[in-house]
């Protein structure tokens, strides 16, 4: 595989590529330098422009026609117009260009174009510098100029500004930078006569005006050298004396430097603007420039006869003395004018606006001072150590706020900034100044007294030192220290013990002050317990709590315990050290309860808390004395609510008036015709499953309703009952809630006693339990017990016994195992009042594991309306496990038409009437509701 | 002695033990409901058949325990006959106690019989008398203070939450009410009943879920409650 180049060409863009740009330099750019760029080959983008077209080879480029078309004057270059701030070079440009380093930084920008394209030299910084099309210079091609000054760059300058080299005056050579807004003009070595000229966009307004001048070049700089024009000789001639008087290094291009501190050469070549433009306001003095010079600007430009602002002539010459100016390094206005008291008025008048300060009350010049002497000590007595630690005096600060400034920026020193440029107006009152002013003038701090000072101080009534005032400086007198409180005799020991360590070291303490005895930084305090020696922690006396040091010091008052004979029959006797025994005798106590370490508050709240004591035991005595003789209590009265009766009343009018009036008209009964499939299908699997159930079986029915749902839940259980007898299905019942099973035996018994439901069960005996049913009562555990009455459905005889083996009554059941296996395949009704009894069934009521291969379960629920939800969704999880679900007053009457159990319409229509009854009822109720909540809101809203 | 962050409890026997055996019992009856596969058949039968017995009695505790709390209201409401006259409901209330008792056991003796035995007995008589009766109408009360409250609902301060209250409260009951009919409410009815109000029952249905299963757990890793107190 062919190496591939890791600069290749071929990478760059077209548009880069175009312009000259490669990584192969100039080859490539030398190549088609002849051919113009419409001919050269064109890349990819041009070729899809549709609109692009190929120049004619006869035509010439637009900007050379229009610079043929426009006749621009020939350059002049203006000799004092150009402010030296913008000359990078003096007027002895061979010898200041050598030595300027910054010159050379600028070598290439300055450098002519014929120099950079002759010697095709590698590329420069403008990378455009070597296009043809760019080298042409319309105005240099047609005008025929004088020797045009050479132009440097400088880099507060946004154009190139001219400049007289002397070594090359008849070459104005201009270079196009990057920088540069515009392309100047460049001349040939050959056309020394053209004049330069160059135009930016915002000098393009002057262009006709230099137009006429076409053997005059025309400079146009920045405002700068406008300024400047109307002081061409005077500017350019202090300027150039001070640039020589200054000996400043060359290269540094400071604009301050280049006002005149630097000590630069004098400008041999006057046609170089090295002049200060504030050298303008000298105008008392001026400087013969050389004929050469002089001559060059004879012809000052245009721009120069525009007058100056006012704010500048108002500036005093900046050279007011060529001796002086020689004399001096700085031109008199950058100069300390402190000395020449009556120049200051003047020299405040003339500082221009914009380099006055905002400080309302001028300063006097302060005077060079001596450092502050520091204070003395207020008291002569203090010790040498303070003494060392007192501040030193602050060095004296100059006007920059530093007594060392840097050479560098000493002129800086020499400003003046506080004192005004210009007169204050007599129309503002400054009466804060002249008060400052006095104030300042009359505070000297070195003349100031402290001492007659703080005398003049109003004396405080302070009271007298109730100690001598303490010498540091001298030793301390321990002796002079108060007495402390003699301390209690140490007991003394009644065995003289040879002298020991430990006795040593009491008597060592024993000599020594207390409170020194104990500060034994040397060692620890140690616990000797038997043969043991344990060092302690000693805290130091001032970490006690004050109970504690209060209790030390009582403790110190104690009487010492008596000494006591040695017993020379004891066991102990001869071992040295040891504790005597403490003689038995009833001493009271030292510490009595009355003098108890109690504080006065703790005394009080001690004695609030007896009488709180003493008082509740007197209440409760009250109490039970009272209680006997007190009378009944009686109740307040109740306050009389109308609007409740009133509305108990329209209830109770509402509810009971189906049964007094025919509204079938108003209130249909539902009708099965009248429901949506669901329901209807809903409806239809209910009576499926118990037609499921052969005739003669038994059916698990479960009552877990109490009598507050009967006013829902009796119409389904009838309902459902009547069902299961009118298919000799025999119903056991049994419940969870021992209410729940007591109320479906009586339920049963009323059911089997009414003629109209033997009528319409088809039997002329009443139900008798035990034989048409059977009731078992109640089923203890909840969760526990519906899940024992699971297994018990399967191969458990314990369990079997204990549920089915009697029922309510205590009776033998007669369950069969046959009928227990029934029981397994037979869907079990759940009349179930709470959600909690939906959940508990249809999740415990499940085969035990290892029946897996029995089916499931099967249930019908029939729930209250509180109950419906949780049912429905368990029967839309499972809906061929869970059947159903039935719900409230609606659902039976359904029911009822869907089986036929209307025996007769006196039947079907007592129904109806409390289906009507319930629907008024729930009407009037809304309305109610409506109405007081919109007399309500009103009422709050009000 | 340093204080630590949180106090050491003392470890009681009693409540260790309490947990093994809690532990233990409440593994092996998870076993015996959903037996483990991997486990041989016989042990499962075992387990099964254990956990069964102990479901048994469970069963049969939890009859001693109403026995118990029938016999402690029993002894408190005698406790109670000490202080007349508050003594009075204690009194009437273990007069009632020991009357149906009393009346119950001698139907069962078959001392006491009414008619000629095809009536029903006196005890389903009181039942349905007293205890049906009064549970009834006090199920009867509760529409009336319902309603009374809802309409006095906005009496109070008017918010959003009662408005949307009472706004539900009158869809469903205009949906029940014959005058629905004619309008959108009973569809608006069912959809309220099917859609918002079976969702919250669902996520109520499965939060008790999860809270039985946190429940079984922590009692099957000893950190129930019961066995710290």
């Amino acid at each position: 595989m062919a190496e591939r180049p890791m600069f290749d060409d071929e990478d760059l863009p077209e548009w880069l590529v175009a312009g000259g740009i490669t990584f192969a330099g100039r080859a490539r750019a030398a190549a088609d330098a002849d051919v113009p760029p419409w001919a050269r080959p064109q890349s990819r983008l041009a070729t899809l422009l549709p609109e692009f077209e190929l120049p004619a080879d006869d035509v010439p480029p637009p900007w050379s026609a229009a610079a043929a078309s426009v006749e621009l004057p020939a350059f002049e270059p203006p000799a004092e117009s150009v402010p030296p701030i913008f000359q990078a070079e003096l007027p002895d440009s061979s010898a200041v260009a050598s030595a300027s380093a910054e010159s050379d930084a600028f070598a290439d920008i300055s450098a002519p174009w014929d120099d950079v394209l002759a010697t095709q030299s590698a590329p420069s910084d403008d990378p455009f510098a070597d296009l043809d099309w760019m080298q042409e210079s319309p105005a240099a091609a047609q005008i025929d100029q004088p020797a045009a000054p050479t132009f440097q760059t400088s880099w507060l300058s946004e154009t190139l500004l001219p400049q007289q080299d002397s070594a090359a005056q008849a070459t104005p050579t201009f270079q196009t930078s990057w920088l540069s807004e515009t392309l100047l003009p460049e001349q040939d070595s050959s056309a020394q006569a053209a004049a330069s000229t160059f135009q930016t966009d915002w000098l393009s307004a002057d262009s006709a005006d230099d137009s006429a001048q076409t053997a005059t070049p025309t400079f146009q700089t920045d405002w700068l050298t406008e300024l400047s024009a109307d002081r061409l000789e005077s500017p350019a001639q202090a300027v150039s004396d001070a640039q020589a008087q200054t000996a400043a290094p060359a290269d540094s291009l400071d604009w301050l430097r280049d006002i005149g501190m630097e000590s630069e050469p004098a400008l041999s070549a006057p046609s170089e603007i090295a002049d200060d433009w504030l050298s303008d306001f000298s105008a008392a003095d001026e400087i013969a420039l050389p004929d050469d010079v002089s001559d060059q600007h004879d012809q000052p430009p245009t721009q120069a006869a525009e007058p100056l602002p006012d704010w500048l002539t108002e500036q005093p010459p900046l050279v007011s003395d060529a001796a002086a100016q020689a004399a001096d390094d700085l031109p008199d206005w950058l100069s300390d004018d402190v000395a020449e008291s009556p120049a200051e008025p003047s020299f405040e008048e003339d500082v221009p606006e914009w380099l006055r300060t905002d400080y309302p009350e001028p300063r006097q010049a302060a005077p060079v001072t001596p450092p502050p002497e520091p204070e003395p000590p207020l008291d002569a007595e203090l010790p040498a150590w303070m003494r060392e630690l007192a501040p030193e005096p602050p060095p004296r600060a100059g006007l920059m706020g530093s007594s060392t400034a840097p050479d560098d920026m000493a002129w800086l020193d020499q400003f003046d900034l506080q004192a005004p440029a210009a007169p204050v107006p007599t129309d503002i009152p400054k009466p804060n100044q002249a008060m400052r002013r006095s104030a300042e003038a009359d505070i000297d701090l070195s003349d100031l007294d402290l001492d007659a000072i703080l005398s003049d101080a109003p004396d405080f009534n302070l009271p007298e030192p109730s100690a001598a005032p303490i010498n540091l400086d001298e030793e301390f007198d321990f002796a002079a220290l108060p007495e402390l409180p003699p301390s209690p005799p140490a007991p003394l020991p009644s065995v003289p013990t040879s002298p020991s360590r430990e006795t040593g070291e009491v008597a060592v303490a024993a000599e020594l002050p207390e409170w020194l005895a104990e500060l034994r930084p040397d060692r620890k305090p140690t616990l000797r317990i038997g043969d043991q020696e344990i060092e302690l922690e000693e805290r130091p006396l001032a970490d006690l709590p004050e109970p504690m040091l209060a209790l030390r010091e009582r403790l110190k008052q104690l009487p010492s315990a008596s000494a006591v004979e040695e017993n020379k029959d004891s066991p102990l006797s001869g071992i040295p050290e040891v504790l005597q025994p403490i003689p038995i005798t009833a001493v009271p106590a030292p510490l009595a309860p009355s003098s108890a370490l109690a504080t006065a508050a703790q005394l009080a709240g001690v004695q609030s808390l007896r009488k709180i004591v003493a008082a509740q035991e007197a209440i409760l005595k009250q109490r039970e004395t009272a209680e006997i003789s007190a009378p009944a209590h009686v109740k307040p009265r109740a306050r009389f609510k109308f609007d409740r009766l009133l509305l108990t009343v329209f209830l109770v009018i509402v509810v009971v008036l189906p049964f007094f009036t025919d509204l079938a008209t108003l209130v249909p009964a539902p009708r099965l015709a009248d429901l949506d499939a669901a329901t209807q299908a809903r409806l239809s699997a209910v009576g499926a499953a118990l037609e499921s159930i052969p005739n003669g079986s038994v059916a698990l029915v479960a009552f877990e309703y109490t009598p507050t749902a009967i006013g829902e839940m009796d119409d389904l259980a009838r309902a459902l009952l009547r069902d299961l007898f009118k298919r000799d299905i025999r119903p056991i019942v049994l419940s969870t809630s021992p209410a729940a099973a007591l109320y479906a035996q009586h339920l049963l018994h009323r059911l089997s006693r009414s003629a109209a439901e033997m009528a319409l069960l088809g039997r002329r005996e009443p139900l008798l339990p035990r034989r048409d049913y059977v009731v078992l009562g109640y089923l203890p555990g909840g969760v526990s017990g519906v899940r024992a009455l699971a297994n018990a459905l399967y191969d458990d005889s314990l369990q079997q016994q204990v549920i089915f083996g009697s029922d309510l009554e205590g009776a033998p059941s007669d369950i069969t195992l046959e009928q227990l296996r029934a029981l397994r395949v037979n869907p079990t009704f759940v009349l179930a009042q709470s959600q909690e009894d939906v959940r508990t069934w249809v999740e415990q009521f499940r085969p035990p594991p290892e029946a897996s291969a029995v089916p499931e379960l099967r249930m019908v629920i029939a729930t209250t309306a509180a109950a419906s939800v949780a049912a429905q969704t368990y029967a839309a999880a499972d809906p061929d496990r869970v059947i159903g679900a039935l719900s409230g007053l609606r659902d039976a009457l359904l029911y009822r038409e869907l089986r036929a159990q209307y025996a007769d319409a006196e039947a079907q229509r007592t129904a109806e009437q409390r289906w009507q009854s319930v629907g008024f009822a729930a009407f009037a109720a809304a309305l109610a509701m409506l109405i007081g909540a919109a007399l309500n809101m009103v009422q709050f809203l009000v | 002695m340093t204080a630590s962050a949180k106090p050491r409890q003392r470890l009681r026997l009693g409540a260790a033990l309490l947990a093994a055996l809690t532990i233990a019992i409440a593994l092996i009856t998870l076993l015996g409901l959903e037996p483990v596969a991997t486990l041989p058949p016989e042990l499962n039968r075992t387990l099964s058949a254990f956990s069964q017995l102990l479901i048994q009695l469970v069963a049969v505790i939890g009859a001693i325990a109403l026995l118990l709390g029938v016999l402690n209201l029993a002894r408190f409401h005698a406790a109670q006959l000490r202080r007349f006259p508050r003594g009075l409901y204690s009194l009437l209330l273990l007069f009632t106690l020991f009357g149906v008792l009393l009346v119950r056991a001698l139907e069962r003796g078959g001392v006491l019989r009414i008619g000629d035995g095809t009536a029903a007995a006196l005890s389903l008589t009181i039942l349905d008398v007293a205890q049906v009766a009064v549970e009834s109408a006090l199920a009867g009360l509760i529409f009336f203070a319902l309603v009374y409250g809802a309409v006095r609902l906005m009496r109070q301060r008017v918010t959003l939450w009662n408005a949307l209250f009472l706004a539900a409260l009158v869809i469903v009951l205009l949906g029940f009410s014959p005058l629905g009919e004619v309008t959108l409410l009973p569809a608006l009815r069912e959809w309220l009943l099917s859609v918002p109000v079976s969702a919250g029952t669902r996520g109520l249905l499965i939060g008790v879920a999860i809270g039985i299963v946190v429940v079984g757990v922590r009692v099957l890793i000893g950190r129930d409650r019961t066995f710290r107190e």
